[in-house]
């Protein structure tokens, strides 16, 4: 029998081995070794419960984690009230009465192994051990404080639902069986971080969703070696494909609707223990320019607002280095008028084009971030005093041309449109190289800038798809959904067994 | 998604197919219709679509009969592997030097467009350099780009198509009558000249889907028909058939035309930057080809080795080619034009007769 | 001559390297022929030894009437 005063150096040891090598400790299933592994921490308790004068196990649960209130009502009171406990005289006895239910509790497990029961505890199970026995029930007395669902932040909904999913995985998995009541829905659970242990849920839909993507994701999730998963890019970086690359390959979402609809698409999602955004693979272009609210409104409205949203990003990408080129190189292929006027806002302003046009993006890129950093009550403020005092300041002052703020503006608001702002961030950063490009040698650089672009995007690949599709690569499949937003009327007819086909 | 890692589709395939045919004949098919039909240019595609069909049904029972193999294998199979080499050495040198001399149009039509007294070198080895960097990438990234680059050069074509309705005067395009059936015949082999379609056999082992081969061939011959005929009706009718036949960019004088709403003007600029984009295609898609038939021809484990040295001694191909660019438009209407033909056309054609007679196919 | 030459030379060191570095030498004998050919591209381009771009050599070879002047 280890004792407390043998615990010392060896437990800190065997402390470590756990958290740094994910070991699976060899203890005896007795209350020191809890004692030993959490010697220091506080939150733990320990209560000896004595059932009669021959009879005393152990409790052990995590406060905070654990339901005290069930903890105290479910386990205690009855060990220690009930009559059919109080007469037992020894252990043996006790596990058959516990066996047959006397405890009334949903989910009882029965265990002799102590890293189960740890890995359990610090899930908020309470552990009642048996000494003699050397044998432990587990008692799922999970009940800490969580946040409530909320409206979404980020995401905002004009017509559709308003929940948003919160930090507590459970809480988040039953938001999706309420929205598809379906047995097909598949919830997979494992464990992540050597040391946070966090759950990481993998949804999909049986059937709907290609099977070797899901076990090709299984086994990058299973692959994982880290510490902790407190931020989803812990997950996000070892499951994509392309590390090199400002563009996003997992889509993020913190509406459940959204979740949903990208399931029935035959996609997968992954939702972590402890973040309130869920991510959804595989990806491709043309998920960066979808909203929720796409589907909440009039298909023709929509349809054309989609596609504003490409022709905005081909502006936000590509008008800031066509300035630079067609003002530095080319004056003769625009219109006289419109040359005398450029050439006459130019004059005074000390900078190139393109270094205007780079300063003035990044001044851009600066107020989006201040805005995004300050303090909501004075964030106003910020847009207030950066665009229009220091704008109109820096105009009279000859520092930039008033030209080049409305270009430079136009990209910036057409940025703004990209409903996905990873992408819009991936997009700004081409922009520059763009108009860098541009600055060397005119509208060929610019060229030669999205042909770089194109091969970019071309190669990439998230978990096997295509990042182009469905513009390219897919043969034209799945493409009904991508520009024009289709009439639900003719999604109806691809049945469950069409999608399949077209995932697989 | 495609299944066959590494494999393109054949509509990919016909997407190429579109896109290396329309940087020649922006370039070359106004001039050479005008030339020969006069007003009647504009019918000079139709004529085409009847070579095409002809090529069209030989390469599919060819590609039906050796699946998964390249025109390489096919031409050892049917001609024994002594004459499949001596051919392929002749579409290898043969491919080399219309590669060069459409790097080297490449170069002179940006410094005749919108790069006056320009170094041609700046434009060639930038182009060669990131062509060598991006076709290791594969042909799968490469059709990928091609149909993104596809989507903007349908629209430009058709937005600039609109935008020069109203310049386009039907008397430059009429009258048509019987006499014209001659000179429209002479007319078409400028476009059967550029059916490229042949030269993408060449990497043929990495198609997919090859049972839709007819269809998306039939949709590229009618797509390419009616691209041509734009591209014709709007020169001709814009500028007349007498400066069409003799200017060297025709398409782009009348493009420069447009004045939308007679205050918005400069529209070449747009036309200048989707021309880089398929002159990089055209570019890296022969390339490609020309790539393959070494590697078949040498039997090379790899052909990456060999892209650098390829494009030193392509670039030297491209001075060594022409002095300037009227010798080099003179080539290309007397020489290069005719050899197409029998590259492209007639050499898979008796390829087909020869594995008829050996009951083959 | 001499540029061509450095170039040609350098681009031979970097891909012989790399085809021992990843045990391709079957592919040498080739890449030789391919450095010559490129040697006698550039000495062709640099000495014009035939007096006569290679346009110039076919299309006299086809009697083009682009020679016919007018």
């Amino acid at each position: 029998m280890i004792t407390l005063s043998k615990v010392g150096d060896e437990m800190k040891k065997i402390r470590t081995d756990i958290i740094n090598l994910n070991k699976k400790v060899d203890l005896p299933m007795e209350v020191e070794s809890f004692k030993g592994l959490f010697a220091n921490s506080h939150d733990c308790v320990f209560t000896e419960v004595m059932i009669n004068k021959e009879l005393t196990v152990h409790l052990v649960f995590v406060d905070g984690l654990a339901n005290c209130t069930n903890v105290m009502d479910f386990i205690l009171k009855p060990l220690t009230t009930l009559e059919k406990f109080t007469n037992i005289k020894d252990e043996k006895k006790l596990i058959d009465v516990i066996k047959g239910g006397s405890l009334y509790y949903i989910s009882v497990k029965e265990t002799n192994d102590v890293n189960l029961a740890v890995e359990l505890l610090l899930m908020g199970t309470a552990v009642l051990i048996l000494k003699e026995a050397k044998i432990a029930f587990l008692f799922e007395t999970r009940g800490f404080e969580s946040r409530s669902i909320q409206v979404p932040t980020e995401e905002t909904s004009l017509k559709g639902s308003k929940d948003a999913f919160v930090e507590t995985l459970r809480t988040n998995t039953a938001m999706l069986r309420r929205k598809m009541r379906t047995p097909d829905l598949v919830i997979e659970e494992l464990i992540v971080g050597k040391v946070s242990k966090t759950k990481v849920s993998v949804s999909y839909i049986d059937g709907i969703a290609n099977d070797q993507l899901v076990k090709s994701l299984r086994e990058r999730l299973k692959k994982i070696e880290t510490d902790q998963v407190l931020f989803t890019t812990v997950i996000e970086e070892e499951i994509i494909d392309s590390q090199y690359t400002p563009f996003p390959q997992v889509e993020y979402t913190e509406k459940p609707d959204k979740f949903c609809s990208a399931l029935l698409e035959g996609r997968i999602g992954i939702i972590i223990d402890g973040i309130p955004f869920t991510m959804i693979i595989p990806t491709s272009i043309v998920n960066f320019f979808q909203t929720t609210d796409d589907y909440s409104h009039n298909y023709i409205v929509v349809s054309i607002i989609r596609g504003i949203r490409y022709l905005l990003a081909a502006v936000a990408l590509i008008v800031p280095a066509f300035y630079v080129a067609i003002t530095s190189f080319h004056l003769e292929m625009i219109p006289e008028g419109l040359a005398l006027s450029v050439i006459s806002t130019e004059k005074g302003v000390p900078f190139p084009i393109f270094i205007e046009c780079i300063l003035l993006s990044i001044a851009f890129q600066t107020l989006i971030e201040a805005g995004a950093r300050i303090w909501s009550s004075i964030g106003g403020m910020v847009s207030l005093v950066g665009a229009l005092i220091v704008g109109e300041a820096a105009i009279t002052a000859n520092f930039i041309s008033p030209g080049v703020v409305v270009v430079v503006a136009a990209a910036a608001i057409a940025n703004y449109t990209i409903p996905n702002k990873d992408f819009a961030f991936a997009i700004w950063i081409w922009e520059i190289i763009l108009i860098l490009l541009s600055s060397v040698i005119g509208l060929y650089g610019m060229v030669i800038g999205i042909i770089l672009l194109i091969h970019h995007w071309a190669q990439m690949e998230v978990m096997g798809e295509p990042y182009l599709a469905p513009f390219a690569a897919t043969d034209g499949r799945n493409s009904k959904d991508a520009i024009i937003r289709s009439l639900f009327v003719f999604k109806k007819k691809e049945s469950l067994d069409e999608q399949s086909k077209i995932n697989e | 998604m495609e299944k066959g890692k590494g494999k393109i589709s054949i509509r990919q395939v016909m997407f190429l197919f579109v896109v290396t045919v329309y940087t020649p004949s922006v370039r070359f098919v106004a001039g050479y219709s005008a030339g020969k039909a006069k007003q009647a240019a504009w019918l000079t595609p139709l004529v085409t679509l009847i070579p095409f069909l002809v090529l069209i049904y030989v390469l599919n029972a060819l590609l039906q009969k050796y699946k998964g193999l390249s025109f390489m294998d096919i031409i050892y199979d049917v001609t024994s592997r002594f004459w499949g080499k001596i051919i392929l050495l002749l579409y290898l040198v043969w491919l080399t030097v219309l590669l060069a001399l459409y790097v080297r149009f490449y170069a002179e039509r940006l410094v005749t467009s919108i790069y006056p007294n320009v170094n041609m070198n700046l434009f060639t080895i930038s182009m060669l350099l990131i062509v060598a960097i991006i076709i290791r990438a594969g042909i799968v990234a490469i059709a990928r780009m091609n149909e993104i680059i596809f989507l903007i050069e349908l629209f430009v074509i058709l937005s600039l198509f609109l935008l020069m309705i109203p310049t386009i005067k039907t008397d430059y395009l009429t009258p048509i009558s019987s006499m014209d059936i001659v000179p429209v015949m002479k007319g078409s082999i400028g476009n059967t000249g550029l059916i490229y379609i042949t030269y993408l056999f060449f990497f043929s082992d990495r198609f997919s889907r090859t049972k839709e081969f007819i269809r998306y061939s039939l949709y590229a011959g009618i797509f390419l028909w009616l691209v041509s005929t734009i591209i014709i009706i709007t020169s001709v009718g814009t500028l007349g058939h007498s400066i069409v036949g003799r200017s060297p960019l025709s398409f782009l004088i009348a493009v420069k035309n447009i004045s939308l709403l007679g205050v918005l003007s400069g529209f070449e600029s747009i036309l200048v930057a989707s021309w880089i984009l398929t002159d990089f295609i055209l570019i890296i898609v022969f390339t490609y080809s020309i790539m393959n038939i070494t590697k078949s021809l040498l039997n090379l484990r790899d052909f990456k080795p060999f892209i650098n040295i390829f494009f030193v001694i392509l670039y030297l191909l491209t001075w060594i080619l022409g002095v300037n660019v009227f010798e080099l438009q003179a080539f290309s209407a007397d020489f290069a034009i005719q050899m197409n033909l029998l590259m492209q056309v007639i050499v898979p054609i008796l390829i087909f007769f020869i594995a008829k007679i050996r009951k083959k196919v | 001559m001499l540029k061509y030459i450095m170039i040609i030379g350098a681009i031979s060191i970097y891909e012989i390297y790399m085809m021992v570095k990843k045990r391709q030498m079957k592919d040498f004998n080739a890449f030789l022929i391919f450095v010559l050919i490129a040697l006698l591209a550039s000495y062709i381009h640099v000495h014009d030894p035939f007096d006569a771009s290679l346009s110039e050599l076919l299309l006299k070879l086809v009697k083009s009437e682009y020679f016919k002047g007018g």
